[in-house]
């Protein structure tokens, strides 16, 4: 069985935005309805400052809020670690909104929360999620952690990686390099 | 069919302008709702909550006039029941507004989470609506079935724990640590009685001034003892809450509980939750006085329970959360309740109005309205 993760290199984002927008197309998302978002911030300490961007998605967590709260199984882990919403499952109550640490989760014109979808159904085909392939500085690595071979496991071992807000004990899938690491 | 009086005319404004509301939520969906991504859920859990919650506590209520077997109380008995039905399917005309697909709600059944505190909602507010119309039934045909008495140990029991679990949906959540921890499913049953007890108060009083009479001061000044001793608890509690929110080492409850006190919500957590929902009546209950001064006292408590509502379920969602280290767009999510929030609210309220009112005329609640409906039900009802 795969496990399904994302490693991002934020230091190597330019901010271009273009992984939002291929995600938009690829799921003929609204303007404002969007899976990933770039997060700037400022760092270090005057005179020496400079702007760092941080994607931020689904974590596609091991432990997932919005799935234990989900009174209908409408969220649900897949066993392959992709998170997923059934929307013909989903009672639109939102719990699942308020639940997510990482703010991801928007709410469609039919009343159901959508959010990354780790482009289920085109990576089982061996393809590449949009957001990765879209890439002009190959920032995201998407792959399987259990494959030894693959992409994403050789680049993990490389660098020290963490993941956001992992003290809510959520367990993310998404890894990020740790800068100057 | 019920007989239109005068005074109807009231709620019955209020429920046209939440069926407005309700059209006009089907057609926009979320866009209708003044909540965002950021703050998911706005005034219409508040006011499902308000009403699940005042349910519970005129049912707990009801159930304690059932078993302390006081005289004073025994003719809120059935009334508590009947009352509570109808601020129960108020509720749930909210939350079933409110939800994007009311109609998926079928996998509660066929594909449950039992982890889920909505699943436990769902299922306990399910329950407590079966046994309530079984009592209700019960008081009217049977009312000394021996079976009932089982039924009414069973519905105390599913009272405690739905408006437990009411709390705990909130309290699970750890990433909003204003709303999490034990504190939030003890105090909405204190507050779940604290207005049910001003709920029972206010329509006790309604329906003797629809008769043309005055409410049995003896009962409106129980249920006045009952309010009373539940604000100087409530005040106390507010008071802990906020010292230890205020206090208390984890920034995100600081700033939600600053928010509450000298933020964004201050105005209306001092005007109308302190102020008209706690102090007020409290100085109002802690005088002797006649059923009038508890009645107005019970209004305000509703009033400013609705509000405590709404600002528990705010501040838990107004403090963005730490997603990256150093990042914060807004220095707080704000929230407005759009027209249609405030049109569906009013038509809650309006709804649980007549409902009871119905009802009041329709079974014998011991009020004296069923006998009213025929001789002076109309004629007494023009003097409210
Ligand atoms: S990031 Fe949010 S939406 Fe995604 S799996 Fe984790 S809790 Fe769920
Ligand atoms: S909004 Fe839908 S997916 Fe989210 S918790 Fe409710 S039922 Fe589950």
């Amino acid at each position: 069985m795969a496990h399904y993760a994302m490693l991002i290199d934020a230091a190597r984002c330019t901010g271009c935005a273009a992984c939002r927008l291929a995600c938009q197309m690829q799921w003929q998302l609204p303007p404002d309805v969007f899976f990933n978002r770039l997060e700037f911030r400022e760092a270090g300490k005057y005179p020496d400052v400079k702007q760092e961007i941080v994607p931020v998605q689904c974590m596609h967590c091991d432990n997932p809020p919005c799935a234990t709260v989900c009174p209908t199984k409408a969220t649900y882990k897949r066993a392959d670690g992709l998170v997923l919403i059934d929307h013909d499952k989903c009672i639109g109550c939102k719990y699942c909104v308020v639940a997510c640490p990482y703010d991801v989760r928007q709410m469609n014109d039919r009343g159901i929360p959508e959010k990354c979808r780790f482009c289920a159904g085109f990576i089982e085909k061996g393809e590449q999620p949009p957001c990765v392939s879209t890439c002009m500085n190959n920032v995201r690595v998407f792959g399987d952690l259990d494959d030894p071979n693959s992409e994403l496991s050789k680049k993990m071992k490389e660098k020290p990686v963490y993941q956001l807000a992992a003290e809510k004990g959520t367990k993310p899938r998404v890894f990020y390099v740790k800068r100057g690491g | 069919m019920p007989k239109f009086e005068r005074w109807m005319a009231l709620p019955g404004v209020l429920v046209l302008a939440g069926l407005a509301g309700a059209v006009n939520k089907l057609i926009y969906g979320e866009h209708a709702l003044g909540t965002t991504a950021a703050v998911p859920w706005g005034s219409l859990i508040a006011g499902y909550v308000f009403f699940a919650a005042a349910a519970t506590g005129a049912g707990l209520i009801g159930a304690f006039a059932h078993y302390s077997g006081r005289p004073a109380l025994a003719s809120i008995e059935k009334p508590s029941l009947f009352l509570a039905l109808s601020m129960l399917l108020a509720g749930f005309g909210l939350i079933g507004i409110e939800l994007g697909n009311p109609l998926n709600m079928i996998y509660i059944v066929f594909s449950p989470n039992l982890q889920s505190g909505i699943w436990w909602m769902g299922f306990l507010y399910s329950i407590y609506m079966g046994l309530l119309m079984v009592e209700c039934y019960f008081s009217q045909v049977d009312p000394a079935n021996k079976n009932l008495k089982f039924v009414s140990a069973v519905a105390v029991v599913n009272k405690i724990a739905a408006v437990c679990n009411l709390g705990a949906i909130f309290a699970l959540i750890a990433t909003r640590p204003f709303w999490h921890g034990f504190y939030f499913p003890l105090y909405i049953l204190l507050t779940a009685v604290l207005s049910g007890a001003a709920a029972l108060a206010a329509a006790m009083w309604l329906s003797a001034r629809r008769q043309g009479r005055e409410a049995d001061g003896e009962v409106m000044a129980a249920l006045g003892r009952i309010m009373l001793a539940a604000l100087v608890v409530t005040a106390l509690a507010n008071a802990g809450k906020v010292f230890l929110g205020l206090t208390g080492g984890d920034p995100a409850l600081r700033e939600a509980t600053a928010a509450m006190v000298s933020g964004p919500l201050a105005l209306r957590f001092w005007a109308l939750e302190v102020g008209l929902g706690l102090l007020v009546p409290l100085a109002l209950l802690a005088k002797a006085g006649g059923g009038q001064r508890v009645f107005r006292a019970a209004v305000m408590v509703l009033i400013g329970v609705f509000f405590m509502r709404l600002d528990f379920v705010m501040a838990g969602q107004m403090v963005p959360q730490v997603v990256v280290e150093g990042v914060q767009h807004v220095l707080m999510h704000g929230y407005t309740p759009t027209w249609t929030e405030w049109a569906l609210t009013g038509g809650a309220v309006g709804a649980a109005t007549l409902l009871f009112a119905f009802s009041e005329t329709r079974f014998d609640l011991g009020t004296g309205a069923t006998a009213a409906r025929g001789k002076a039900g109309g004629t007494a009802a023009a003097r409210v």
